[in-house]
């Protein structure tokens, strides 16, 4: 009996040794690549309406200050990409940026009045159920 | 013939490359962020800024594919990323490719597939 036990926790240290050697992505990364996901659209949307704003005019694009609204969205983002990919899998963190789908979805119905259809809800949903497996699991390590 | 060359295949082959250059980029991305730095001497990581030019300059070939290739045809394409860098991480930083990860992958793969024929 003693023995039985032993081994168990034997198994069970081994377990957590290994478990150290597994980078698992924190909650703190998963909400810094949410957000970056959330700035990284709304720099798409600023290029959007930058564009329409100067009637797809390239030359005059580049003094719609618009534009450097979006690049300065699209920098920040990308810093908080890097300090999620610190404290996280890439193949968990990476997923994340379908959200970005989601968000430009939200964003055409609020500022650009598109309706979304029941095609385009499905595939939201599906994302969102993709994404949850995906974290749900690399946070158990397993 | 011609016609379906410039359409389809074109714009195939640039998300292609697009997409790859675009999981490298984060490849590196990852690479540079295990290194410390912090932000002001953020462009001093070689890593960090290969992974910049790859993952910023992925948009080139993806924006040249657009001009060939209708937009509902090239974006589920772009769902391709996803797998590349599941690969790579695999390969190069030894993650663990569980079976929900790869399940969660391909709905997330079908949702932008259902997004992208919604925007037609």
């Amino acid at each position: 009996m003693k023995n039985k036990i032993s081994k168990k926790q034997k198994s069970i240290i081994k377990e957590k040794k290994n478990e150290k050697h597994i980078i698992r992505t924190s909650k703190a990364a998963i909400i810094l690549v949410i957000i970056c996901t959330l700035l990284t659209s709304l720099g798409q949307l600023s290029y959007k309406l930058a564009l329409t704003k100067s009637e797809n005019s390239i030359v005059r694009v580049f003094f719609n200050p618009l534009l450097y609204l979006g690049l300065f969205l699209y920098f920040i983002g990308a810093l908080l990409l890097i300090a999620a990919l610190k404290q996280g899998e890439l193949s968990t963190i990476y997923s994340f940026i379908a959200l970005g789908f989601i968000w430009v979805s939200f964003f055409s119905i609020k500022f650009l009045n598109e309706r979304i259809s029941v095609l385009r809800w499905a595939g939201i949903l599906l994302i969102i159920i993709g994404l949850i497996l995906i974290t749900y699991r690399s946070n158990k390590g397993g | 013939m011609v016609k379906i060359i410039i359409k389809i295949l074109l714009p195939t082959i640039l998300v292609m490359v697009a997409t790859i250059m675009g999981a490298f980029g984060s490849l590196y991305l990852k690479f540079g962020s295990k290194k410390r730095t912090d932000i002001k001497n953020i462009f001093k990581n070689h890593q960090i800024i290969i992974g910049f030019v790859l993952y910023g300059g992925s948009t080139v070939p993806f924006i040249a594919a657009l001009k060939f290739g209708e937009l509902s045809f090239v974006y589920p394409l772009t769902a391709l990323s996803y797998v590349w860098v599941t690969l790579l991480s695999k390969k190069y930083l030894k993650e663990r490719i569980t079976k929900n990860k790869v399940l969660g992958i391909i709905m997330i793969m079908i949702g932008i597939f259902l997004i992208s024929l919604s925007s037609k």
